[in-house]
């Protein structure tokens, strides 16, 4: 039987590169099929991707060998705007794929280049709005959607076009939990209606539902089959810049057969094993911090607009060397609850401390000196020719003396694990290391308290441990860390303290244990807990990662 | 952040035919060529000005009304010097104030906001596809038109990156507001580059994004929204013509 | 100037006038710069966007500077007959800077390029700014919105000092950047196949359409500030024929042969 789309030997390298992008890969899908690609960063997805709809060699030019076949002809001669209707692409970057000012155009943007006439046009949009559920939005400018609503419209915009197959290049790292719900949970419905997909995904809790999967590593194809066994071996997947699917994970700590897909099913076979928890706490509670507090809002109200409250009555202290992870859904309001922390902004009402001084009476200038910012794309303050430049920017901006610099700059940079790189072009550096060089650059002025704004987004398993063991070690080296997440696998697994935020109200703090034993608190934010801490909380544990449930639950001696 | 002026009302102009709206606009841009004096230019100021209540721009004056007063005042400023007039009106200081000048000076301010009226009118009741549509009915080519319309999707948020730019850099110290003028302009690079930088990490995407949605197809295009001609544009542009013809007449005649 | 219209054919320059003209207008709006006369002028840093993107993206900088300005007016609410000249001033504000350094410099890097370098890089600073305010100013002395004597100046001086203080700064921090993602413009136009050599008369004509175009600037603006001081009553009287007729065509007639030579000379480049 011939399959829908074939790679044969396929093989790339971009002009310029030295480095070889795909490397002989066999790849193919089948008609109705949902086949999962995942891999470390730089592992050849996307790439591969790009060859299947053409755009590769077609758009970026390089060396390219090898077929690839659409129902066994070639694609080799056709250009890329006339395989669009029959491959479709959605890609990761939700804002560079929508092209009008009003969503009924941009769904038609792509039928009106194929010339389709418009009863069709009418017809294939008011379908597809059903599919994404974006009816309601129809007369919306995209610019006024969120980001899980941009991404549903684009890839609307792409099925509207009918496509034989649909490619999706990592559409969720960009969108926060539920907007990633949503659109795999729409994949999942176009796949059971008969739809070929190919997704490059790197949440392997969802990836275990696909028909197949694909891992690659350095250009090639390491591994391909049922999910359950591929992604069974954790050591395998961290290696290629996975996480394990926790009960996968589990079942490989515990030494057990069986490749559970659910926390449920984990939980049939566990109960069949005879397995029970041990006597004795789950895991070693960490002390609350003693030190003394740093930064405290006092009934903290704020809106943009009014009528609109972002905030509503938030009192929160953190204290000298504590690990507080702000956790909630977007548009909870932890980033504007933390622009107030340096007087970016000025509360409606409340007040603002930091060591007991209001925040605005020491102004934003010499905060920043105080507070260090990380925001969340490093790309949107790295413009220096070289590491050094870059870091020391902050510190000339402090009058700092160019004698103290080199010295504050290799301090910094070593302390993240840059050091010796001062002569190095940010703008060549992977997302990872520009994600340190900013700590670096924040670190470099010496504040007391550090604020990262989604450390871990777009950042492969591989970056994202070593993001986070580098925030554990500044943190035990006396500096107060404030994390800005929605994931709770980075809450759950590092930080000490967790604040719940959900519509502009603190609903939860404390230990992360005491947050993530209580199911009631996270279902509020409509965030899901970790496989694992659900699992724990059936067996009556809170714990908080796999190696911990593990540790907790042992074979009933019969 | 509202950018545009455009907000759906479903009036008569909006309804109107986006080629009739261009070549009204155009049109309307030049009966106040044919007046010199206040007096001349004062009712097709008062037309435009109830147009624009009909298509509830009333919100969107409100909005220029203070770049209206600037052009008016500046007009009077500027040409106090540049035209010379005969008649002294009256001295301030060195300086002699003629009366042809000022005259001259107001009719042009006049003129300036009836510009400002018509644009108004136009940019209230028209969103950016029904521009650009109207602009490829009147010949331009598909590719100039849809620059055009990305630039106006993209407009919005390099405003929002740059805003956040500013606000990082900020962060890390940096005093946008001190020194003499060309170092306060060499404070912005640190958030220039930024915001042309992502822009350009942007640029492969939607260069990639477009063609996978057939951009570059072929030359024929179909299009989803088709306008047809209606008792609307035969009003709109009679009322212009009609304004013109008047204004040329009392001028020329 | 062929490359101005066969780049429409290439989806990534389509692209590239897209985001010259978003950047153009993000950073020309909101950033309100240095106020010298509260209300009429300001040195605002955006000034200096078309020079830096035209280095970078050639003619989709020359279209997306006039987009820009459009688009910057309709946000303003201030589309008016004085938006064309506009997107002609603008057109040639973010076209000369890259024809005229390939016309005399090829595709060598704007700011690595040692003493001839600076020169030209000085002239073309001068001289786009020289055009940018002689045709906006002109246009709209022409339909009599502003006289040429306050508005041409003021564009003129406001631009030169807004891209003499950071497009250097700006093109050595992003020049070989864009290089790297091959992204120049005519790295982009060669990937498509499209060939961009200078003029479409070769490299000497360019040459000399590049001289056509400095003289042309230098001759329009000048003539325009001299008759323009006529109506201020500072002139020298060499312009006699203005004076008769209280200069309402005086400065339009009077700078029309300059504006010729530029447009002459863009044509060769």
């Amino acid at each position: 039987m011939c399959s829908l789309l074939s790679c044969r030997n396929v093989s790339f390298t971009y002009r310029g590169s030295r480095k070889i992008a795909l490397d002989r890969v066999d790849f193919s899908i089948d008609q109705g099929e949902f086949v999962g690609i995942a891999g470390a960063t730089g592992a050849g997805k996307s790439t591969l991707v790009k060859c299947i709809s053409g755009i590769v060699p077609k758009l970026f030019k390089g060396q390219f060998s090898g077929d690839i076949l659409l129902r066994g002809e070639p694609i080799r001669r056709r250009r890329v705007a006339e395989l669009a209707g029959t491959i479709g692409t959605v890609f990761q970057d939700f804002e560079a794929q929508l092209f009008s000012t009003n969503v009924r155009h941009e769904l038609a943007f792509g039928m009106e280049n194929l010339c389709i006439d418009r009863e069709t046009m009418q017809r294939r949009i008011d379908e597809v709005v059903q599919v994404v559920g974006l009816s309601n939005l129809i007369d919306r400018e995209p610019q006024s959607l969120s980001g899980g609503q941009k991404q549903r419209l684009a890839l609307a915009s792409v099925l509207c076009l009918n496509p034989d197959l649909l490619l999706c290049d990592e559409p969720t790292t960009d969108l926060d939990p539920i907007g990633r719900r949503e659109l795999l949970d729409i994949l999942e419905r176009l796949v059971a209606s008969g739809n070929s997909v190919g997704l490059v995904e790197h949440d392997t809790e969802r990836l275990i539902r696909a028909d197949r999967v694909v891992v690659m590593g350095d250009g090639r194809i390491v591994a391909s089959g049922k999910p359950a066994e591929v992604l069974s071996d954790p050591e395998f997947c961290t290696y290629n810049g996975l996480f394990a699917p926790q009960m996968l994970a589990l079942f490989s700590l515990l030494g057990l057969r069986g490749h559970p897909l659910s926390v449920e099913e984990a939980k049939e076979v566990l109960d069949r094993e005879g397995f029970v928890p041990k006597s004795g706490p789950t895991g070693a509670e960490v002390p609350e911090p003693g030190g003394a507090p740093l930064i405290a809002t006092e009934d903290l109200h704020f809106s943009y607009t009014p009528n609109v409250p972002v905030l509503r009555g938030i009192s929160l202290e953190i204290r000298q060397g504590d690990f507080v992870c702000l956790l909630g859904q977007n548009g909870s309001g932890k980033t504007t609850l933390v622009m107030h922390f340096n007087a970016f902004l000025q509360p409606g009402s409340g007040r603002v401390l930091f060591k007991g001084t209001p925040v605005e009476e020491i102004g934003p200038a010499r905060m920043g000196r105080r507070i260090g910012f990380v925001f969340q794309n490093p790309d949107q303050m790295l413009f220096a020719p070289n590491v050094f430049e870059e870091v020391a920017f902050g510190l000339r901006n402090y009058g700092i003396s160019e004698r103290d610099i080199p010295q504050k700059v290799s301090a910094a940079l070593e302390s993240v694990g840059l050091a010796g790189k001062e002569e190095v072009d940010p703008f060549v550096m992977t997302k990872g290391e520009r994600q340190k060089l900013a700590v670096a650059c924040v670190l470099a002025c010496e504040p007391e308290v550090l604020i990262l704004d989604e450390p871990t987004t777009g950042l492969d398993a591989q970056e994202q441990i070593a993001m986070m063991d580098l925030l554990t070690t500044l943190n035990r080296a006396g500096h107060t860390i404030v994390i800005i997440t929605h994931s709770v696998q980075v809450a759950a697994g590092y930080a000490r303290r967790v604040v719940l935020l959900d519509s502009g109200k603190i609903i939860g703090d404390g230990t992360a244990r005491g947050i993530f034993s209580r199911p009631d608190l996270l279902s509020r934010t409509s965030l899901i807990a970790p496989p694992c801490v659900r699992l724990g909380c059936m067996y009556g544990l809170s714990a908080l990662t796999v190696p911990e449930l593990a540790r907790s639950l042992e074979r009933r001696v019969q | 952040m509202s950018l545009a002026f455009y907000h759906p009302t479903g009036g008569f102009f909006e309804r109107a035919n986006p080629v009739s709206k261009l070549i009204g606009l155009a049109a309307a841009f030049v009966p106040p060529f044919f007046a010199d004096r206040p007096v001349e230019v004062l009712p097709y100021f008062g037309l435009l000005f109830s147009a624009a209540l009909l298509a509830r721009a009333g919100g969107n004056l409100v909005r220029v009304y203070k770049l209206m007063i600037l052009l008016f005042v500046m007009s009077i400023v500027l040409w106090s010097f540049f035209y010379k007039g005969q008649t002294a009106l009256c001295t301030l200081g060195p300086l002699v104030i003629m009366k042809e000048s000022l005259l001259y000076g107001i009719t042009i301010g006049i003129r300036l906001n009836c510009f400002v009226l018509a644009a108004i009118i136009f940019l209230t009741s028209t969103p950016i596809e029904d521009f650009t549509y109207g602009l490829s009915k009147l010949g331009i080519p598909f590719a100039v038109s849809f620059a055009l319309t990305l630039a106006f999707r993209l407009t919005p948020l390099f405003i929002e990156t740059g805003q956040a730019i500013v606000m990082a850099q900020k962060a890390r110290g940096l005093d946008l507001d001190s020194g003499g003028i060309l170092r306060r302009i060499r404070h912005y690079v640190p958030i220039i580059v930024p915001v042309l930088a992502s822009g350009l990490r942007r640029a492969d995407q939607l260069a990639v994004a477009l063609e996978s949605r057939g951009f570059g197809k072929g030359k024929k295009r179909s299009v989803v929204s088709e306008f047809r001609v209606t008792w609307r544009d035969y009003v709109l542009l009679s009322v212009v013509l009609l304004a013109g013809a008047l204004m040329a007449l009392y001028r020329f005649v | 100037m062929r490359e101005l219209f066969t780049m429409w054919q290439n989806t990534r320059m389509i692209v590239m006038t897209a985001i010259s003209a978003a950047a153009y207008v993000a950073v020309m709006l909101p950033f309100k710069g240095f106020v010298i006369i509260p209300g009429l002028t300001e040195v605002r840093p955006g000034a200096a966007i078309p020079v830096v993107l035209s280095f970078l993206f050639g003619p989709a900088t020359a279209w997306g500077a006039g987009f820009g300005n459009v688009i910057a007016d309709a946000l303003g609410g201030m589309l008016s007959p004085g938006s064309l000249f506009g997107f002609i001033g603008n057109f040639f504000y973010g076209y000369l800077p890259y024809a005229l350094w390939r016309a005399f410099m090829g595709h060598k890097n704007p700011v690595l390029s040692g003493g001839k370098g600076w020169l030209v890089f000085g002239i073309i600073l001068v001289t786009s700014c020289l055009v940018i305010g002689s045709i906006i100013g002109w246009g709209v002395d022409l339909i009599r919105l502003a006289p040429f004597g306050a508005l041409g100046p003021i564009i003129a001086v406001n631009n030169l000092i807004a891209s003499a203080a950071i497009s250097t700064i700006l093109l050595a921090l992003l020049y070989e950047r864009v290089g790297m993602w091959g992204l120049l413009y005519f790295q982009i136009l060669e990937q498509g196949g499209v060939d961009e050599e200078p003029g479409p008369f070769g490299r000497k004509a360019a040459r000399v359409g590049g001289i056509l175009c400095i003289a042309g600037a230098f001759i329009a603006f000048s003539a325009g500030l001299i008759i323009s001081c006529e109506a201020l009553g500072v002139g020298y009287g060499v312009t006699a024929f203005a004076s008769g007729t209280k200069g309402t065509m005086a400065v339009a007639g009077g700078m029309a042969p300059g504006l010729l030579l530029i447009l002459l000379g863009a044509i060769l480049l």
